[in-house]
C-alpha cells in the first residue's frame, strides 16, 4: 500500500489507529503487527512470507549471538552467516538478473534468468533486520527476547518501504509502553500532511516535466529543455523521497514513536560532503557506521582512507540499484568526496558562499543525469545537450516552462528553510491560528490530486 | 483552550471518518455519466485473487472511483492547477474564451503506415471506389485559440503523412474548407466533435469529390437549435466544469429519411429509429442525439432518390454529417469495425455498393487498430 492512496489515507489509517489507540499499551504491538502484514501484504502478498522469514532469521540470530557472547569465535560465526544468509537474500532478489548480464557481457555467453519482480522495500527491511545481530555482536543492546515486537519493529508500516532507515538500537526502548500523547499526534499529523503535499502537489507534478522530457529522444533536446528536465527531475526526487520520510516520521509519532530524521534541506548544501550529511541521512549513516568505520574508516592513513570511500561508494550505488549506472553514480561522488577531503574544502572556505552553493546544486544535478538514465550511450547524449544542444530552446520548452512556473517556483521555496525562518519571525499566536488552517487546506487539495491522479509513483520503491 | 490546540487533529481526523462514513454509506452507482465510463464493481473476497493482488488493486480502484463527490474533487483539482498557470487538465487544453481541445499526441508513424498499407491493398481488391477523408480536430485548425506556445503540427504532419503514403484510393482532404472557416463555430467548445455547420462545411466538400453524390445544395439551408445545455467528453474528462455549454443545430429535417440500426450479429433484425433520437437530449451523452448513438451497421434510406449507394467505414463524427449525406444518396451503410466484426468484402458483395468512403478523425484514426478487419 503506498501512502498516498485514498485507500490508505481513508480506511486503512483510521481503522488501524482508532484500534491501536483503543488496545491497552502493553497489547498495541500486536495489533500493530497484524496491521503491518495486510500493509506490506497489499501491495505484496507472496512477500509478506519472505519478510516473516528475514524476520525469523535475524531475530534467532540474536539469540544465538547473545547466548555464545561469552565465547567470540562462535559468536562471530553465527553473525557472520547471518549476514551472508541476508545478503543471498537480497542478491538473489535483486542482483541475480544483473549479475548474470553483466557475465554474459563478459564473457560473451548467453544464459538466461527468469525475471524476478524486486520485493517491494526489501534493501530498507534488510539492512535494518542486519543492523540488529550486529548491533547485538557489538553488545549495543541486548537481544530481543520476543519475536512479536522483533518482528513489529522490522515490519513497522510507515518506514518499511522506503525508510527512514531505523536501527534497533534507536527504537527497542520506545516498545515498553507506547502511549502516543495528544502532543505527539497533533505534530504527527502536521508531518504527515506536510510530507502528503510535498508528494502529491510538488513531486508528481514536476515529475509531469521530466516525464515528458525524459520520454524525447535525447539526442533532439534543446539546451534549455535538457536542463528544465533535469532539474525537475532533481526537484522531483528530493520532493518524493523527503516526502515519504515526512509522512513515515508523521505516522511513527501518531503511533507513539520516534524516527530518526532523513533529510535536512540538502539542497542548501555548500559542498558535496555537506550534502550527503544532509541527504538519506539513515542510509549515509548506516554505511559509515557499518561499512566504512569496519574497513578502518580515516584510521590507517590517507590511502587506506581514499580506497575505502571509493568502496563504500560503489556499494551504496549499487544499494540504489542493480545497474552499473548507479556504481558510476556512486564512484562519482566518491571521487568528489575525495577531491574535497584532499583540498577543495580548504579552498571553498576562501570562496564566497554562493559560488560553494552553486557549485554544489550543480554536482549534484549532473549527478541524478547518471543516476536517473540508465543507458550509458542516452546518459553521455543528454549531458551533451545540457552542455552543447545547438538548439537554445523551443516553444514547447517555455509552454512547459510557463505551464508550470509557480509551481517550479514553489518546489524552489520549499526546497530551503525560508519558510520555516519566516514562521520566527511572526507572532506565535497568528502561526497557531493560521497554521491548521494552512494545513488542512493542504490535505482537501492533495486528496484532490488523489481522486483524479493519472501520475503517482513512488521513486524510492524500486530501491 | 483545549479545543484550540487540538484542533488539526479534531479537523484532520473528522474529514477522514465523514468521508469513510460517506462512502460506506452513499448508494454506488455503476456508470459515471460525468466520465462516461464504467465504473469499478465491489470486489469479492476470493483466496485467489487475494495471492495475485488482484483484490487489492480492484479495492484501490473501488475506493477512488466511488469515493464521495468525486466529480467536485475532479473540478478542485483542475481549478488549483489552473490557478497555478497550468492550462491542460488530463490531456485537455483549456484555449481562448474556456474553448476546450483534446491534445494531440505524435502518433507512432509505423502503425500510420500499417494502416495506409491495409487501406490500399484493400481498395485493389474491391471493385467500388474507394475515397479517404481523415477529419482534422479543432486542435488542428483553430490552434490560435491553444494556450501560449502550444505549437503543435502533430495532427496536420500526421494527415499529410497518411494521404502522401496513400496510393489508390482518393484523398479527400478537408483541412482547406476548415481552415477557411475557422473562426466560425466549425467544433463544439465542450466536445471533440465538429458541430453540425462544421459537418455541413465538410460535406460541401465531400460531395464534390465522391463519384456517386447527386448534389445537394446545402446554401439554404436553416439551424434549428435543439438543446442549448451540450456539456461534451472534453469538459468531463478535464474537470473545466465552469466553461459554457455548448448548443447542438440541426439543419436536415428528421423524417426525411429512414433509418434501421441493427445489434451485432443480428443482421435480418433491424431496429428502426431516426436521424435523431429526441431522448438522448435527457441524458448526459447528448452528441448521441444524431443516428441514436454507438451501433456496428446503420442503414439510411432515402426514397426520394434514385438508387445510388455509399458504404461508410467512420467513427462517431460520421453520426453529423449523415443527415446530410442522406440527401445525396438513396442508401448509405455506416460501419463501425469498433463493433462490426463479420467480413467486409462479404458485406459488399450482398449488399449493392457503388462506393466506399473511409472517413476518420485523425486521432481515432491514430489510435483505432480494427483498420486491419477491412482485409482480414
Amino acid at each position: 500500500m503506498v501512502f498516498s492512496s485514498l485507500t490508505f489515507i481513508y480506511v486503512f489509517l483510521p481503522v488501524v489507529l482508532l484500534g491501536y489507540y483503543l488496545i491497552p499499551s502493553k497489547a498495541k504491538y500486536y495489533w500493530l503487527f497484524l496491521a503491518n502484514l495486510v500493509f506490506y501484504g497489499w501491495g505484496e502478498p507472496v512477500y509478506v512470507l519472505l519478510m516473516l522469514f528475514s524476520i525469523i532469521i535475524n531475530f534467532v540470530s540474536g539469540l544465538f549471538v547473545e547466548h555464545f557472547s561469552p565465547s567470540p569465535a562462535k559468536s562471530k560465526t553465527v553473525l557472520v552467516i547471518t549476514i551472508i544468509t541476508d545478503i543471498m537474500l537480497l542478491g538473489y532478489f535483486k542482483y541475480a538478473g544483473f549479475i548474470l548480464q553483466s557475465f554474459n557481457a563478459i564473457a560473451g555467453s548467453n544464459y538466461t534468468w527468469k525475471d524476478i519482480i524486486l520485493p517491494l522495500g526489501i534493501s530498507f527491511y534488510t539492512f535494518q533486520a542486519m543492523s540488529y545481530p550486529i548491533d547485538v555482536y557489538w553488545k549495543k543492546v541486548p537481544a530481543q527476547k520476543n519475536i512479536l515486537i522483533f518482528g513489529t519493529y522490522i515490519s513497522m508500516f510507515p518506514q518499511l518501504i522506503a525508510g527512514p532507515i531505523v536501527r534497533y538500537e534507536q527504537i527497542s526502548r520506545q516498545f515498553t509502553g507506547i502511549n502516543p500523547s495528544r502532543s505527539q499526534i497533533t505534530s504527527g499529523v502536521q508531518r504527515f500532511i506536510i510530507g502528503l503535499s510535498k508528494k502529491v502537489l510538488i513531486a508528481n507534478n514536476v515529475g509531469l516535466i521530466w516525464d515528458h522530457y525524459s520520454s524525447l529522444l535525447p539526442s533532439s533536446l534543446s539546451l534549455m529543455g535538457a536542463w528544465l528536465g533535469i532539474v525537475a527531475f532533481t526537484l522531483q526526487i528530493y520532493f518524493d523521497f523527503s516526502g515519504y520520510s515526512d509522512m513515515a516520521i508523521g505516522l511513527g509519532k501518531m503511533l507513539g514513536f520516534s524516527f530518526p530524521e532523513n533529510f535536512r534541506f540538502p539542497y542548501m548544501s555548500d559542498s558535496i560532503t555537506e550534502f550527503w550529511r544532509r541527504w538519506h541521512m539513515t542510509l549515509g549513516s548506516w554505511f559509515r557506521d557499518y561499512v566504512y568505520i569496519p574497513l578502518g574508516g580515516n584510521r590507517k592513513g590517507l590511502l587506506r582512507q581514499i580506497i575505502n570511500i571509493l568502496i563504500v561508494w560503489a556499494i551504496t550505488g549499487l544499494w540504489h540499484g542493480a545497474s552499473w549506472n548507479f556504481v558510476l553514480w556512486g564512484l562519482y561522488y566518491a571521487v568528489l568526496l575525495i577531491i574535497e577531503k584532499l583540498f577543495l574544502l580548504r579552498l571553498q572556505k576562501h570562496l564566497p558562499s554562493f559560488i560553494n552553493h552553486l557549485y554544489a546544486l550543480f554536482a549534484v544535478t549532473c549527478g541524478w543525469v547518471l543516476f536517473q538514465i540508465t543507458s550509458l550511450g542516452d546518459m553521455f547524449t543528454y549531458l551533451r545537450a545540457m552542455f552543447s544542444s545547438s538548439i537554445v530552446y523551443t516553444g514547447s520548452d517555455l509552454y512547459m516552462l510557463l505551464s508550470n512556473a509557480v509551481v517550479l517556483i514553489a518546489a524552489f521555496f520549499f526546497s530551503t528553510d525560508w519558510i520555516y525562518r519566516i514562521g520566527e519571525k511572526v507572532p506565535e499566536k497568528t502561526v497557531s491560528a493560521v497554521k491548521p488552517i494552512i494545513l488542512i487546506l493542504l490535505f482537501l487539495i492533495s486528496t484532490a490530486f488523489l481522486v483524479n491522479d493519472t501520475y503517482n509513483p513512488f521513486l524510492y520503491f524500486r530501491f | 483552550m483545549k479545543i484550540k490546540s487540538n484542533i488539526l487533529i479534531y479537523l484532520f481526523f473528522g474529514i477522514i471518518l465523514v468521508f469513510l462514513l460517506l462512502f460506506l454509506l452513499l448508494p454506488k452507482h455503476t456508470f459515471s455519466q460525468q466520465e462516461n465510463r464504467v465504473l469499478q464493481e465491489k470486489p469479492e473476497l476470493k483466496a485467489s485473487d487475494v495471492t495475485a493482488g488482484v483484490f487489492m488493486e480492484n479495492t484501490d480502484r473501488y475506493i477512488a472511483d466511488h469515493f464521495p463527490l468525486r466529480d467536485t474533487w475532479i473540478t478542485v483539482k483542475a481549478a488549483c492547477e489552473y490557478a497555478a498557470g497550468k492550462r491542460n487538465s488530463n490531456g485537455i487544453y483549456y484555449g481562448k474564451d474556456g474553448q476546450l481541445f483534446p491534445q494531440f499526441n505524435v502518433p507512432d508513424y509505423s502503425k500510420l503506415a500499417q494502416k495506409i498499407e491495409w487501406i490500399n491493398s484493400w481498395s485493389s481488391s474491391v471493385s467500388a471506389p474507394v475515397s479517404l477523408c481523415l477529419i482534422p480536430s479543432a486542435t488542428d485548425i483553430q490552434r490560435d485559440c491553444l494556450p501560449a506556445h502550444t505549437v503543435n503540427t502533430a495532427e496536420e504532419d500526421a494527415i499529410r503523412f497518411c494521404y502522401d503514403n496513400l496510393s489508390g484510393p482518393q484523398a479527400i482532404d478537408l483541412r482547406p474548407v476548415l481552415t477557411e472557416h475557422k473562426n466560425e463555430k466549425i467544433y463544439y467548445r465542450t466536445d471533440h466533435h465538429w458541430t453540425s455547420y462544421g459537418a455541413k462545411l465538410a460535406f460541401d466538400t465531400l460531395q464534390d469529390h465522391l463519384y456517386y453524390a447527386q448534389h445537394s445544395d446545402t446554401s439554404n439551408l436553416n439551424a434549428t437549435t435543439v438543446c442549448d445545455d451540450f456539456y461534451g467528453t472534453s469538459y468531463s474528462s478535464s474537470g473545466y466544469t465552469w466553461v459554457h455549454p455548448d448548443t447542438i443545430e440541426t439543419y436536415i429535417d428528421g423524417n426525411c429519411a429512414s433509418v434501421e440500426s441493427f445489434v451485432a450479429g443480428i443482421w435480418n433484425e433491424p431496429q428502426s429509429s431516426g436521424l435523431y433520437d429526441e431522448t438522448k437530449l435527457n441524458g448526459k451523452d447528448k452528441y448521441s442525439y444524431f443516428l441514436g448513438g454507438i451501433s456496428p451497421l446503420i442503414h439510411i434510406h432515402n426514397s426520394d432518390l434514385s438508387p445510388s449507394s455509399l458504404l461508410l467505414i467512420r467513427d462517431s463524427y460520421s453520426d453529423s454529417i449523415a443527415p446530410f449525406l442522406s440527401q445525396t444518396y438513396s442508401d448509405i451503410y455506416l460501419v463501425d469495425l469498433r463493433y462490426y466484426k463479420d467480413s467486409i468484402q462479404q458485406f459488399i458483395l450482398e449488399h449493392p455498393v457503388n462506393e466506399i468512403l473511409i472517413m476518420y478523425s485523425m486521432k481515432n484514426f491514430a489510435e483505432d487498430n480494427n483498420l486491419g478487419l477491412l482485409i482480414g
